[in-house]
């Protein structure tokens, strides 16, 4: 199920708000824990049966963790630990990347084995993440034991973050998971914007600027005028971004509502003047779960220059790998690692010399071609793309479809590049400021926000035969 | 504590919102039929172990609400008009184009695997007709759509697949004498209405003009426009593409042929029922229009006319011949016309036990393309 629905938005959710709110404290993350897993069962039932075996393994291994390490036993305490991460990267080998292993292995020796072809579950990539982010918070003290199975299984299969994240560590929610009276008033209310803000991004701008996309790769690209296919490779681009920070906006609105405070995942990549600081704005929870639980315990930067670059290939080749079983991932996060080198051994220094401006030019130029190798799972529509990109393929610079698709939507583009800074923001903040905090024309102004994303988007979701979601891979 | 108010407002009118959509489309009762789509509506479906375990309840569960999602037209229209406010020259694969006209842009129809077959499957068919039926006696006309006839009307620079690559291989592909030219035909006429500004079928007058023009070529007598009066049967005619769209985009008007002599004649419909009558005249009262002519799609109708002429015709076509087959009615003795995607019997068979003198094959261009079941001229 995605947010972005009828289906969620007029069935799901006011039945869990009900239940939810009418319900005494008490048995309030029972009833989170059994509607989470409707959600996660609708459509694909089988699969629930698999988060449920990690939530019980991760929640059995944490106590035994606990009781190792308060009984002195440090070496079985991390026995048991890498028998969580293994059985956690097994099952994402298994039902992830089996299709990926064995079809490499078949055009590297030329076998034949036939491909497993075992459906992806929905969000293991996120909820294997999280849970072994647990065992080992456990393992090394960093949060206390879960004591109940509800309250564990509540975590991992939170239906707000399940899907598409964020990652949320256990740690970040610890607390609030026992807390009594985590739902209030101001939360809810912030949360109610911030998923309407989140619903706007995806339906309105995303899936809007998808279809710009979509037109252009249905261009045969080895025609494709340089102009058409930056549009394309810009279209993408901003795609992405409002389809995958929408959803994070609509994943922390809704946390907020039931009174837990995710962290932010995005803080506008897109303005960001170096690659380094693209990816500290850029997917946060997932940077930071590398960074902690895979980058430092490698040694991180303490070990010198060369195994500093080692450990930078290694996270970026997982993180690329995490993003899909398709080569093109671990290119793209190879990429990513040689300009993270680049830029802390030999460019940074002069990037950090040019005028701002550029720097935001050479990080999106950087940036936007990575998308491009992101997109194609295909190595050759890829090449085919970055040559039309480039001129390469001789179909000139312009031509009439490509001043037609401008001004279709060059509306949406400068919404878009607009919505990319933080200037929006700023504006909305300004604007509510001119008024007595608390009053009748703010008020007033985030009913008519709320309401008016709320109405639009319902239109382009009854209408929608077009209502993908990017993330659905991962 | 005012900050409090602000809060609880937001917060109400979220739940009022949610709630209340809500509740307004769990109030409503189930509809079997939309007659703007001129399709039947998904229903409840049937919850069982089986089919949730294999994910079909919840992909027939999702169609169902959104397929009843209470007033689906407005909202669609609130898209429509977004879309259009915010310069967009196109939704749902459908130009707004000049003089009120809603075109179809027909992405994707004319480079697909069918597409592709349809061509070769044509070629064969007419050549084994030409040598059954003899030179001048077969004919393939494929009509144009509006994107390509009214191309002056869609929006500055607007590029959708040029039809004319794809016709002219239809063209070279079929044996000599096979292929008649309705756009050569059509083009000469593009000061008057030739396609519905709200629907993607030709108007009677387009029909008119290529079915005079294929007859004189063929030599036939016919009768000439004078020879017919035009009669104004509505002016309440909303096609298929503006259901698409919504919103406010005018009506059309349909048009009949009446020949000054007419004969009578006899249609058995589907080998069951038998009319007087070609025109459906309840259609009119009904949303899809268009039916007036023969009561929409049927997998085959015999039509026997007192005109003394020797020659009888069969038809191998689709919706765009509906308004083209009345004035055949003045030339040839029999008219039969089959409609391969509902016709289910083998055409081969069908054509020995009749004595056709000439037949036809009539589609639109992307009607044409995106057909599967012209495979069946194979069989």
């Amino acid at each position: 199920m995605v947010f972005s629905s009828i289906l969620f938005m007029f069935r799901f959710l006011p039945v869990v708000l009900l239940l939810y709110f009418i319900a005494p404290r008490k048995i309030r993350n029972v009833i989170l824990f059994l509607f989470s897993l409707f959600f996660y069962a609708w459509g694909e039932p089988k699969y629930v049966f698999l988060m449920l075996f990690s939530i019980t393994m991760d929640y059995t291994i944490g106590q035994a963790i606990d009781r190792f390490k308060k009984d002195g036993h440090r070496k079985r305490a991390k026995a048991a630990l890498l028998v969580s991460i293994a059985v956690n990267l097994g099952i994402l080998a298994f039902f992830k990347y089996a299709d990926f292993i064995v079809g490499s292995v078949n055009s590297l020796f030329g076998t034949a084995f036939p491909l497993p072809g075992i459906p992806l579950p929905i969000g293991i990539s996120f909820f294997t993440f999280q849970t072994m982010s647990y065992t080992i918070d456990v393992y090394r003290g960093a949060t206390k034991v879960q004591k109940k199975w509800i309250n564990y299984g509540t975590y991992v299969s939170m239906f707000p973050q399940l899907i598409a994240g964020p990652i949320v560590q256990y740690k970040t929610i610890a607390e609030q998971m026992m807390q009594k009276d985590r739902e209030n008033i101001d939360d809810f209310a912030c949360g109610v914007q911030r998923f309407m803000a989140g619903v706007g991004k995806k339906v309105l701008l995303a899936n809007n600027i998808g279809l710009l996309c979509d037109t252009v790769l249905a261009m045969p690209m080895g025609n494709v005028p340089v102009a058409t296919a930056w549009l394309g490779a810009l279209a993408y681009t901003f795609q992405i971004y409002f389809d995958f920070s929408g959803y994070s906006d609509m994943a922390i609105g809704l946390g907020k509502m039931f009174g837990f405070h995710f962290l932010e995942n995005f803080e506008h990549p897109y303005i960001a003047r170096s690659i380094t600081e693209f990816w500290r704005r850029w997917h946060i929870s997932l940077s930071s779960w590398f960074r902690e639980y895979v980058y430092i315990p490698l040694g991180g930067n303490r070990h010198g220059a060369l195994k500093q670059v080692r450990n930078i290939f290694i996270v970026w080749m997982l993180t690329g790998i995490w993003h899909g079983a398709h080569w093109n991932y671990v290119l793209w996060g190879v990429y990513y690692g040689v300009f993270l080198i680049l830029e802390k051994f030999v460019l940074g220094k002069w990037v950090k010399k040019l005028p701002g401006w550029l720097q935001n030019l050479y990080t999106l130029l950087i940036v936007v071609v990575g998308w491009v190798i992101f997109k194609c799972e295909d190595f050759s529509l890829a090449g085919q793309w970055l040559r039309a990109m480039f001129g390469a393929n001789g179909a000139g610079f312009f031509n009439s479809e490509t001043i037609y698709l401008l001004y279709n939507y060059a509306l949406l583009l400068f919404v878009l590049i607009l919505g990319s800074t933080s200037l929006p923001k700023r504006w909305g903040e300004r604007l509510l400021n001119c008024f007595r905090e608390g009053g009748t024309v703010q008020t007033l102004l985030k009913c008519a926000f709320c309401a008016g994303i709320f109405v639009i988007s319902v239109a382009y979701l009854v209408d929608a035969s077009y209502n993908p979601f990017l993330y659905f891979r991962f | 504590m005012k900050k409090n108010r602000q809060q609880r407002v937001i917060i109400g009118l979220f739940l009022l919102l949610i709630f209340g959509t809500t509740a307004a489309n769990l109030l409503t009762p189930t509809k079997a039929f939309s007659d703007r789509e001129n399709r039947n509506l998904a229903q409840m479906p049937e919850l069982s172990p089986e089919s949730y375990f294999s994910g079909e309840f919840a992909k027939d569960y999702e169609s169902y609400i959104t397929d009843q999602f209470v007033g689906r037209d407005q909202w669609i229209g609130v898209k429509t008009a977004v879309e259009r406010a915010t310069g967009k020259q196109e939704s749902n694969d459908i130009y707004f184009a000049k003089d009120g006209y809603l075109i179809e842009k027909h992405t994707g129809s004319f480079t697909g695997a069918v597409a592709e077959r349809n061509i070769s499957c044509l070629a064969a068919f007419m050549e084994e007709m030409q040598e059954t039926y003899g030179k001048g006696h077969a004919t393939a006309i494929i009509a144009p759509n509006a994107v390509k006839l009214l191309e002056d009307k869609l929006p500055p620079y607007a590029s959708p697949y040029d039809e004319d690559i794809y016709l002219d291989r239809i063209a070279e592909a079929l044996p000599e004498g096979t292929w008649f030219d309705s756009e050569a035909v059509l083009r000469k006429h593009t000061d008057q209405q030739l396609y519905y500004r709200t629907d993607h079928h030709w108007t009677t007058r387009a029909a008119h003009y290529v079915y005079e023009a294929w007859v004189r070529e063929r030599e036939l007598s016919s009768l000439y426009i004078s020879g017919y009066e035009e009669e104004t049967v509505t002016e309440k005619f909303q096609g298929t593409i503006e259901a698409k769209v919504g919103g406010d985009v005018g009506y059309d008007s349909i048009q009949i042929f009446r020949p000054k002599v007419e004969y009578p004649y006899t249609l058995v419909y589907n080998r069951r029922e038998t009319k007087k009558d070609l025109y459906d005249w309840d259609a009119l009262e009904k949303k899809d229009k268009y039916a007036l002519f023969f009561g929409g799609n049927q997998p085959i109708i015999e039509g026997t006319i007192e005109n003394g002429s020797d020659r009888r015709l069969l038809v191998i076509k689709d919706s765009y011949a509906h308004c083209f087959l009345p004035f055949a009615f003045q030339d040839f003795s029999q008219v039969d016309f089959v409609d391969l995607r509902y016709f289910n019997e083998s055409l081969r068979e069908f054509m020995e036990k009749k004595d056709y003198t000439d037949i036809l094959f009539l589609y639109n261009a992307s009607g044409f393309a995106e057909d599967p079941s012209v495979a069946k001229l194979a069989q």
